[in-house]
């Protein structure tokens, strides 16, 4: 096991003004037995920063280190490192068997040796009775345990998988995600994880980097990134569905400070008012979760509910996803009950949890303004 | 930087290749064309004569004058004759014989096996059974003939049947080149199956849409069928016509028996002349290059026309 | 195809079998003829059927001329030839296809140009190149340009179809710790199965064929391949054509097996794609 660290790297493909910034001065700590997720949409930059660290890239700038060894001269073969594809890459030609003993075999390990892994790993990934099998024979997920059992048989000291479970069906997806996980825990591997699955991320990562046009906008853990995204661009990645963002106004009236929206104004709680800063009648961006939206049929509270048009209404299990619109055009999503009732065409109230909303710049960038977010969006020049 | 040593691994592949490109094509290349212009009987190097183009002349029958070569002029006009109708019927024949075959019927591998078969003999073997087959005297041919003939003349009338004389076939001067033709047009098993590949290519799924649009069957062949097989039809005829136009085995065989002149092809005239006495190593190179010069008159605009007209699908 | 009505196959069916019957027609002559007695096969008028059945014309076609050798000889130089032919010029094709080096697209136009140049251009070079080598009346000629390239075609095969296969699988092989040559040896060739085979029965059945070359280069019958040998039935004193039939049809067999053997494997390596 190893810790890796990117330090300052860029990767541009072409050359002159054609040139196109691939990666961009991306720096990032993994540390030893820790599972880093890259997280983005298509063309962000994550695949390419991942082949750099398995050296199939090589950077146009900065270095990396694996096991605090800079290995920017080392060749893929000897990093040490095994990488998952999401294609699963497998040697249509080969046997399951002689699938997973290639790297082994490539690297003199005697025939004993290989044959007993090749059978503890199958047995550890349910493939045994497949080992005779070619991969033309196998379902997705069977072909996607071979290509995890190829990495892991190496036991390498760093585990790369660029979106390996982008070609399977749901619910195979969701199993074939625990497995990571258990095979995560038991032996602690360090691993950089790249998706563009916001779920897949929540649910296996230590650490976050969410990446756009090559940088990472925020890097932090799950719980971290969702509830204090460092720019509108995060915070409307991370969550499904996304945040809603309301433009508003703030207002400074002695020690008080509110938040207002149309005919509403709401009061901040304590230690949120402290934090934010700027002066009074200054326009932002609330960030406001779903499940930080309460609904009902009735204006009780005059003054502080928002009044909403329910537009669509997507059933989700027990409870469903409510989309609407305010009295300004603006959109926004709400969590509620399967049973509450709510209806496609329905007048209902909506009022907010301000403990779980964020405010933004009303800028390009968006910018968190809360002060807990340090290091947002910043970056190394 | 990190793969240095993988760089240089594309030329230590290549390697042999490129070695055999420079000794095997580029420097004879060079050779042929400087020694085209040379009289040179290849018996020490002290024997080269500059001759300028006086080669060249001699095989261009518009030069006039008793220059010419006219057994040369002979050979060219047999080979491109021979090659067009050769490669021609050839096609059609292996086009005709694919579509049959490309059907989802019993015995359709053992038909194509037996279309196939002629193209595995060698030329030797394919010119000792045509000749024996066709001896105007021994051979099965016109004995079937004859019995043919015979029948007709016992009918009124027709009695000058049982005199006719029968073709002389490989053995005459006006019936080699047919029965050469005829002998190609048997050999048509190799570009049969490049066509036979080609329609099992076809998508099910165009022919439904065509059908379902009301195509007929003649439609559906003129516009389905042949535009995916047209890349196909290109390949065969660009290869087929350079083959044809190199036709040597089969002159050499029979000419040397019959000293027919009908069947005197280009590089068997050009073997002769490089290879037998008085070795004119200089005029047979200058041959070489003309042969070089007719072949891509002969292909070029095929090409040119093909990238036009022939449709290539978009794969994946 | 659509619309294949009950009348309609019958009607294919009969246009096949009356094609096939006139296509094995000089194949049914050489047997017949090569059962035969001498004097029957030359007997006038010819006749197709045989009254006295010899088989020991076949044992004959080996006593009257070394043909064993002959065979032995061609399959010699086709092996040799063939095995150059498929490593040369499939590692040529995987360079061209994917490996970095310097001037390659010269290299490509190069191998697209020789595509196109007929061979006669340079059989008088090579003649003269050989001879200096003292090479004449060796299988050298024969052998050794399989060994530098085998052939621009299948250089140009081997190209496409490598273009074709997904890079993952390199990758996947480079991190597995493959050097580039066990990359080719390990996975590459055994993945290339298909073309692999036909490149090796296509050029196995050049040189098997192949009669100006040797005829060029070889003068002692003892190292005549198959084709320069059946003509011997022909020249030495006077025709043996009922020898000559049979050993035509001897010589064929061979090819028959490899491409029967060569469509099932390619068959099987299409399917399992």
């Amino acid at each position: 096991m190893a810790d890796v660290t990117l330090r300052v790297v860029s990767k541009m493909f072409g050359r002159g003004r054609r040139a196109v910034s691939a990666v961009d001065r991306v720096t990032l700590e993994v540390a030893d037995r820790e599972f880093v997720v890259l997280l983005g949409p298509s063309g962000c930059g994550k695949t390419t920063t991942l082949r750099i660290v398995a050296g199939l890239e090589s950077p146009t700038g900065g270095s990396v280190s694996i096991g605090g060894r800079v290995v920017d001269d080392v060749s893929p073969k000897d990093r040490d490192v095994a990488l998952v594809f999401q294609s699963f890459a497998l040697y249509p030609h080969m046997t399951v068997a002689a699938n997973l003993g290639f790297g082994l075999k490539m690297r003199g390990t005697p025939k004993v040796e290989i044959n007993r892994r090749v059978s503890d790993v199958a047995d550890m990934l349910g493939i045994a009775d497949l080992l005779d099998r070619r991969p033309d024979g196998l379902s997705g997920g069977q072909q996607q345990r071979v290509a995890l059992g190829r990495a892991v048989i190496r036991r390498p000291a760093v585990y790369l998988f660029d979106e390996p479970l982008a070609n399977l069906d749901a619910p195979l997806r969701v199993q074939m995600r625990q497995k990571i996980k258990r095979m995560h825990r038991e032996f602690g591997m360090t691993a950089i994880y790249v998706t563009h699955d916001q779920q897949e991320a929540m649910s296996l990562a230590d650490r976050i980097a969410v990446m756009r046009n090559g940088r990472i906008e925020q890097i932090g853990r799950p719980q971290e990134v969702y509830r204090r995204p460092a720019n509108r661009f995060v915070a409307g990645f991370v969550g499904s569905p996304p945040m809603s963002f309301l433009d508003v106004r703030i207002r400074r009236s002695g020690g008080e400070v509110s938040v207002l929206l149309g005919d509403c104004c709401w009061p901040l709680p304590k230690g949120m008012a402290d934090g934010l800063a700027g002066g009074s009648d200054e326009p932002l961006v609330m960030g406001v979760r779903p499940e930080s939206v309460r609904l009902s049929f009735e204006n009780n509270d005059e003054g502080r509910l928002l009044p909403m048009q329910v537009e669509m209404v997507e059933l989700v299990g027990d409870r469903c996803d409510v989309h609407g619109r305010l009295p300004t055009g603006q959109l926004l999503v709400a969590r509620a009950g399967a049973a509450d009732g709510i209806e496609e065409g329905a007048h209902v109230w909506a009022i907010f949890d301000m403990d779980g909303v964020t405010f933004f710049e009303r800028s390009e960038c968006g910018r968190n303004v809360m002060p807990e977010v340090v290091g947002a969006g910043e970056r190394v020049s | 930087m990190v793969k240095r040593s993988w760089r240089e691994s594309g030329v230590a592949f290549a390697l042999p290749w490129m070695v055999g490109m420079v000794t095997l094509t580029l420097v004879p290349m060079a050779v042929s064309l400087t020694l085209s212009f040379a009289r040179w009987d290849g018996l020490g190097f002290d024997s080269i004569g500059w001759v300028g183009s006086a080669h060249y002349e001699r095989l261009w029958p518009w030069s006039g004058g008793e220059s010419v070569d006219p057994r040369a002029v002979r050979a060219l006009t047999n080979t491109v004759a021979y090659s067009l109708f050769a490669v021609s019927l050839n096609l059609m024949a292996a086009m005709v014989l694919a579509l049959l075959l490309n059907r989802r019927l019993r015995g359709m591998v053992v038909f194509r096996t037996v279309f196939f078969l002629p193209y595995l003999l060698s030329s030797v073997a394919t010119v000792m059974m045509w000749s024996w087959l066709f001896n105007p005297r021994f051979g099965l041919v016109n004995r079937g003939l004859r019995v043919v003939c015979d029948f007709l003349a016992m009918w009124p009338g027709l009695d000058g049947f049982a005199t006719i004389e029968l073709p002389g076939w490989l053995y005459s001067e006006a019936g080699c080149m047919p029965t050469l033709v005829l002998m190609h047009v048997w050999l048509c098993g190799g570009p049969m199956l490049v066509f036979l590949a080609a329609l099992q290519r076809v998508p099910m799924s165009l022919y439904e849409a065509a059908a379902l649009d009301g195509a007929g069957r003649w439609r559906r062949f003129w516009h389905v069928t042949m535009p995916q097989l047209s890349p196909a039809v290109l390949f065969n005829l660009v290869i087929g016509l350079i083959f044809a136009m190199q036709t040597f085995d089969r002159a050499y065989l029979l000419y040397n028996r019959s000293q027919n002149d009908g069947l005197l092809f280009y590089m068997l005239y050009l073997y002769r002349i490089a290879f037998e006495t008085p070795f004119r190593i200089g005029f047979a190179s200058a041959m070489a290059w003309v042969l070089f010069v007719v072949i891509a008159v002969m292909v070029v605009p095929v090409l040119i026309v093909g990238r036009r007209v022939v449709f290539y699908a978009v794969r994946r | 195809m659509i619309g294949c009505g009950r009348r309609h196959t019958r009607a294919v069916y009969l246009l096949l079998t009356v094609i096939a019957i006139i296509a094995l027609i000089p194949f049914v002559w050489s047997v017949s003829t090569s059962l035969k007695s001498l004097e029957d096969a030359y007997a006038f008028p010819p006749s197709l059927t045989v009254d006295d059945v010899r088989w020991s014309n076949y044992g004959d076609v080996f006593e009257k001329l070394p043909f064993g050798r002959f065979l032995l000889n061609s399959a010699v130089i086709a092996l040799a030839a063939v095995t150059g032919a498929v490593v040369t010029s499939s590692m040529a094709g995987y360079a061209l296809a994917r490996l970095p080096m310097r001037g390659k697209r010269v290299w490509f136009v190069l191998l697209v140009a020789s595509l196109m140049l007929p061979s006669q251009v340079l059989l008088i070079p090579h003649f003269l190149m050989y001879e200096s080598l003292g090479w004449v009346g060796t299988y050298k000629p024969l052998i050794v340009p399989a060994w530098l390239g085998g052939g621009a075609f299948n250089v140009f095969l081997f190209r496409q179809y490598f273009r074709s296969i997904a890079m993952d699988v390199e990758e996947a092989a480079v991190l597995d710790g493959a050097t580039r040559w066990q990359f080719y040896r390990f996975v590459l060739m055994p993945m290339a199965k298909p073309v692999v085979v036909a490149v090796a029965v296509l050029s196995l059945l050049y040189h098997w064929q192949a009669f100006l070359n040797p005829l060029l280069y070889l003068s002692d019958f003892r190292k005549y391949p198959v084709s320069l040998g059946l003509r011997m039935y022909q020249t030495m004193a006077g025709t043996w054509v009922n020898l000559l039939m049979a050993a035509s049809l001897i010589a064929v067999v061979p090819m028959v097996i490899v491409f029967f053997v060569g469509f099932r494997v390619f068959d099987a390596g299409r399917r399992g794609d």
